[in-house]
């Protein structure tokens, strides 16, 4: 059986329909060649993503066109959109162009000028890039709709899958351009409402935000032990997780059992010693008594990781090795803020590291703070997002998700 | 969380699985044999499930708060879905593969309960970090499974002795496979939009992971177009599996991904 097709195929002339594999690859690597020489003749600027109203007239009309043509217009060409081989053809072709961006590190000056010139460098922002996602576009939308019209409840999971890709795809890419993306610094006390896009623009925002409270939560400090001579630290396993800091607790490390004999989350330096402040600038300290008995030495101090105000505070055990505390990891930071509308609302909100919070259609992130006063930062940086087209993604990315549902419940073979 | 009770979990499951597991592949398809094995290991998912609602009532909140309580769900989840899977399609060596995993997680959690409340950095602590982790994980390991078996099948065809069920267990492991890989990276995507504000960045490993996806969404469409074909097929799913632990371990090592946020530390 399969001897007879291929031969069938090798004795086929070329652009003779049904077209199969030779002029799918055809087409897809054309495509390829056409985006590089247009990235050439364009000198690397880049394509720019087309924005509202222009990305939802071309997301209408390839959605009309392809249902229309695919119902309407019996040509073997339409036929042929929907095909697997073009299909794979499609697949093949785009993933050699990801393939690329796999290996060439992106948005930087590569030393080859053919990269720079073919836009290797920045593959996503090529006309490459767009004509071959436009390309795939076509043919998922083919596929699709082939098996839409006439509607049968078996393709259900079909296209589920195959839709909801197309929707992604469509909404993500199209949709790019009408996202704005903007970053706000502001301090505690402070109320303002506008923000910054990349190049520095001002952006007046429909609403102002006051920071009422930024707050940081930290882990538990470790303790570590550090060579003199190279510094580096040094553990009793490889790999072992640094014992935190607990009141009460016995370390062992080498010959030397360290006791935690006092620890402070916050506190001020007085003298040499430390007591228990909740002052700006406050850091962790820690006394502790550390013996050896092999050596009979006994050696007991402060340890503290510092902060912004205060000192780092180490002890040396012996000729080789130092002992001391490392900065907490940080655990959570959040700052409660106050919105202000035009409508005199006044609205008081919480937002997060992975809790955004929605406001008139912006989605506010807490990106970032001023890490040089670390927790005792009065200083909040939000990113502001509008993305218009979420919903459309969201319904996409749902579909996918009852698809994939389905993919595994039913598997292949009944 | 109630340490005592929490070792009698961990002993009644593993001991219920492991005898329902040697009854199943000692009852040589005895329907009295591999319906008891069914009992035996079912007793035994019921039984986390029945520890996390007593967990809830003891605590009286959900236990969703810390990674170890997450992993408890993770172990009753990865569980049913292996006697799903296996209820459903009749396939045994779903069994010890989730069945170790599930163990594996309730053990994490009875040696090492002081790692239930483990630092994460603010971005990793949400809810999409486990069942993103957990579906890429189970898709790894069955797609492993795919390699193994399309390798086999490989040398098998050059033996002349292959055996077309070969290609049809690929098909269904793929399957399995392609839907989890395929809610991680949604999961993934959707978890980045939360954090970060955009569902896909490009970030290397998440063009190392969408070429991964490519690649075995190139073997189901070629297997559906081509189904006598052998040899194409079984070397797609092999050359995929490389990609896959390019994606996996390999990015740490390329000039194009020094900058990941998915590299994994040291």
């Amino acid at each position: 059986m399969e001897v007879q097709t291929k031969n069938q195929l090798s004795k086929r002339k070329l652009w003779v329909f049904p077209w199969k594999y030779n002029e799918s690859f055809i087409i897809s690597i054309g495509l390829l060649i056409i985006g590089f020489l247009l990235e050439l003749f364009s000198n690397g600027k880049g394509f720019n993503s087309p924005i509202w109203p222009a990305n939802i007239i071309i997301l209408l009309s390839l959605i009309i066109y392809i249902v229309f043509t695919n119902i309407f217009i019996k040509h073997p060409l339409i036929k042929w959109m929907g095909s697997v081989p073009a299909a794979i053809s499609a697949i093949v072709i785009f993933t050699l162009l990801i393939l690329l961006m796999g290996f060439i590190p992106q948005n930087k000056a590569s030393s080859s000028m053919l990269i720079n010139k073919l836009g290797l460098n920045h593959i996503v922002q090529s006309y490459t890039y767009v004509l071959m996602s436009l390309y795939l576009l076509i043919i998922l939308g083919y596929a699709t709709s082939k098996r839409l019209y006439p509607f049968n409840f078996k393709n259900f999971a079909f296209l589920l899958n195959h839709a909801g890709l197309w929707i992604v795809l469509a909404a993500g890419s199209l949709g790019s351009g009408d996202i704005i993306r903007l970053k706000m610094a502001v301090n505690e006390k402070q109320t303002v409402w506008y923000a910054y896009d990349e190049t520095n623009h001002p952006y007046e925002l429909p609403f102002a935000i006051e920071l009422i409270d930024f707050s940081i939560d930290e882990y538990i400090p470790n303790i570590a032990f550090a060579n003199i001579s190279d510094g580096k630290i040094i553990t009793n396993k490889s790999k072992q997780k640094l014992p935190e800091i607990i009141q009460g607790k016995t370390i062992i490390m080498k010959d030397w059992s360290i006791f935690i004999d006092e620890y402070y989350s916050k506190s001020k330096m007085v003298d040499s010693s430390y007591v228990l402040t909740t002052d700006t600038g406050a850091t962790p300290s820690a006394y502790i008594i550390a013996t050896n008995k092999k050596l009979n030495i006994k050696k007991e101090g402060w340890i503290s990781c510092g902060s912004f105000k205060y000192p780092q505070k180490l002890i040396k055990l012996d000729d080789q090795i130092l002992i001391g505390m490392l900065e907490p990891d940080i655990k959570r930071f959040s700052s409660k803020i106050k919105i202000y509308s035009p409508n005199q609302k006044v609205e008081m909100i919480t937002v997060e590291v992975n809790k955004p919070m929605n406001i008139k259609g912006w989605e506010i992130y807490q990106s970032g703070y001023d890490k040089s006063m670390g927790r005792w930062s009065t200083l909040s940086i939000f990113e502001i997002i509008k993305d218009p087209w979420y919903i459309v993604v969201y319904i996409g990315i749902i579909m996918l998700i009852v698809g994939s549902v389905f993919l595994f419940w039913h598997g292949k073979y009944k | 969380m109630d340490i005592f009770s929490f070792s009698i979990l961990v002993y009644g499951t593993i001991s219920l699985w492991l005898t329902g597991l040697l009854i199943l592949f000692f009852s040589k398809k005895n329907i009295f044999f591999t319906k008891t094995s069914s009992i035996l290991l079912v007793i035994g998912a019921a039984l986390i499930g029945f520890y996390i609602i007593s967990l809830w009532f003891y605590l009286k909140r959900p236990p969703i708060r810390t990674l170890g309580e997450t992993r408890l769900w993770y172990s009753f989840f990865i569980s049913t879905i292996g006697l799903i899977i296996y209820f459903r399609w009749k396939y045994i060596w779903i069994l010890p593969l989730t069945l170790a995993f599930s163990i594996l997680f309730l053990l994490l959690d009875f040696l090492k309960p002081e790692i239930f409340d483990q630092t994460l950095m603010p971005a990793l602590q949400s809810p999409w970090f486990i069942p993103h982790v957990i579906a890429y994980i189970l898709a790894y390991a069955l797609l492993g499974i795919a390699m193994l078996i399309s390798v086999w099948a490989l040398i098998m065809f050059n033996k002349n002795k292959f055996d077309n069920n070969y290609l049809k267990i690929c098909d269904n492991i793929v399957y399995f496979a392609f839907s989890f890989l395929t809610l991680g990276l949604l999961f993934g995507a959707l978890w980045a939009k939360n954090a970060w504000g955009s569902y896909w960045t490009w970030d290397p490993k998440e063009t190392w992971a969408f070429i991964t996806w490519m690649g075995y969404l190139l073997y189901i469409h070629y297997r559906n177009y081509h189904k006598n074909a052998i040899k194409i097929p079984l070397l797609i799913l092999s050359t995929s599996f490389i990609i896959l632990l390019l994606c996996w371990f390999g990015i740490n090592y390329l000039a194009s991904a020094q900058n990941s946020v998915h590299v994994y530390s040291n």
